[in-house]
């Protein structure tokens, strides 16, 4: 019977200390490394996500704090004038009347298409009218009076707050006598849903906007100076004098 | 005679390559451990400097918010400005004829024997004139004046909508004009 001769394995004991490591080293790797390598990736890619949003914020508090705080709150307060943030019909209506009167002409009809009053947060039930994609309302009146103080009327009536327009203009003349029927638009701006959010990214006024601003600014502004007529309605109180 | 001869040197000298080749080995393992001790060490060292940092700019972070929080206001307001003058340059700069000055172009061609006496005018430039010539030359010159402008370009297209002539020789007229260029006479 033929006895096999063993492997010498004291050979191999020259690799037992290397083939440990290699494997502790890859052991380790696997369980320790690894998870580090991925942290320390996810740490960096985020850090510089944050890096980027300080740049962001950094520059809005830039900006923000370039501001003068009265002088934007003056400029919007007129931009509000200009451009109210709901359907003013009663500012509209003295205004209008206003204007008709100070240039000699006689009113004899002043419809306002109000449409619906619903409030902000009231789901509007019907379409809102745009024009030039901003809401508005339309108002329509009548009047007679002399041509000239039609064109001066004309004028003033785009140069005065709040902001309307000419949509539609008849008339007949005899001589210099017109009588006339007009169609205005006037705008409205509801006021942002959301305001100040730290996310959002500051949008500063173009110098065009910068222009218009300074064209509109040199609108005239009947406010104050107008109301509406006093009508008296019911019984006269017996007890004043 | 034997001429073989046995070399007593061998096995030392096999035992020298092993020692070495253990030696090689064995220094081999010692700076693989080293330099995996090293990248180890480097990768968590980098690893802290970057979670420091990432503290850091949390904090920088934490800060301008709270000077947004007090800079609210103001953001709030120059948002609503921004708002209004965005809609606001669409209507100011929309390119609208002026009626008044349009008006006054079309009253400059009328002479004394003609007289407008309806307009309709619409800001797309659509006007509508009708009026009334005392006889068919007063007509005659306030049409040829009208195909002037039209061939200075002023206006796009001018068309005489009707003309009835009356038994005492006056015109009825009406035109249907269309302005090419906006507000190009001012």
């Amino acid at each position: 019977m033929k006895i096999s001769k063993l492997p010498d394995l004291s050979q191999l004991k020259v690799f037992l200390f290397p083939g440990v490591v290699v494997v502790l080293i890859i052991l380790s790797g696997m369980l320790v490394l690894k998870p580090q390598l991925t942290s320390f990736f996810d740490l960096r890619k985020d850090l510089a996500e944050q890096k980027k949003e300080l740049a962001a914020l950094s520059q809005k508090v830039a900006v923000l704090e370039g501001y003068d705080l009265n002088e934007l709150q003056n400029r919007a307060n007129f931009a509000l004038k200009v451009l109210p943030a709901e359907k003013d019909s009663p500012l509209v209506l003295v205004t209008v009347r206003s204007l008709i009167y100070s240039h000699n002409l006689i009113l004899s009809d002043l419809t306002i298409d109000v449409g619906s009053l619903a409030s902000e947060s009231a789901e509007p039930t019907t379409k809102i009218e745009e024009k030039e994609g901003v809401p508005s309302f339309s108002i329509s009146l009548s009047f007679s009076g002399a041509l000239t103080d039609l064109y001066d009327f004309l004028t003033a009536i785009e140069s005065t707050l709040p902001l309307m327009r000419l949509e539609e203009l008849s008339f007949s003349r005899e001589g210099h006598s017109i009588e006339a029927n007009l169609e205005l638009v006037s705008y409205y701006l509801t006021l942002p849903q959301s305001l100040g959010k730290t996310d959002r990214q500051i949008v500063p006024v173009t110098s065009e906007e910068e222009e218009i601003y300074l064209e509109v600014n040199q609108y005239l502004s009947l406010e104050g100076g107008a109301s509406l007529p006093y009508v008296t309605s019911g019984k006269e109180n017996p007890f004043t004098f | 005679m034997v001429d073989k001869s046995i070399n007593l040197l061998q096995p030392d000298q096999i035992s020298l390559g092993e020692k070495k080749r253990t030696h090689l080995l064995k220094l081999g393992t010692i700076f693989l451990i080293v330099f995996y001790c090293l990248g180890v060490l480097a990768i968590f060292s980098f690893g802290l400097v970057v979670q420091r940092e990432h503290q850091l700019v949390q904090e920088k972070i934490n800060l301008q918010k709270t000077k947004l929080t007090s800079l609210e206001k103001t953001e709030s307001i120059q948002f609503l400005f921004k708002q209004r003058l965005s809609s606001l340059f669409k209507i100011v700069k929309a390119d609208r004829p002026m009626a008044e000055e349009w008006l006054n172009y079309f009253d400059s061609f009328a002479n004394e024997g003609l007289s407008l006496e309806g307009v309709s005018w619409l800001p797309t430039g659509q006007v509508s004139l009708s009026g009334m010539a005392g006889n068919a030359l007063y007509l005659s010159d306030f049409l040829e004046n009208l195909k002037k402008a039209t061939a200075e370009g002023k206006i796009a297209q001018s068309v005489l909508a009707s003309a009835t002539r009356h038994a005492e020789g006056t015109y009825d007229f009406s035109l249907e004009i269309n302005i090419k260029e906006i507000n190009e006479n001012q």
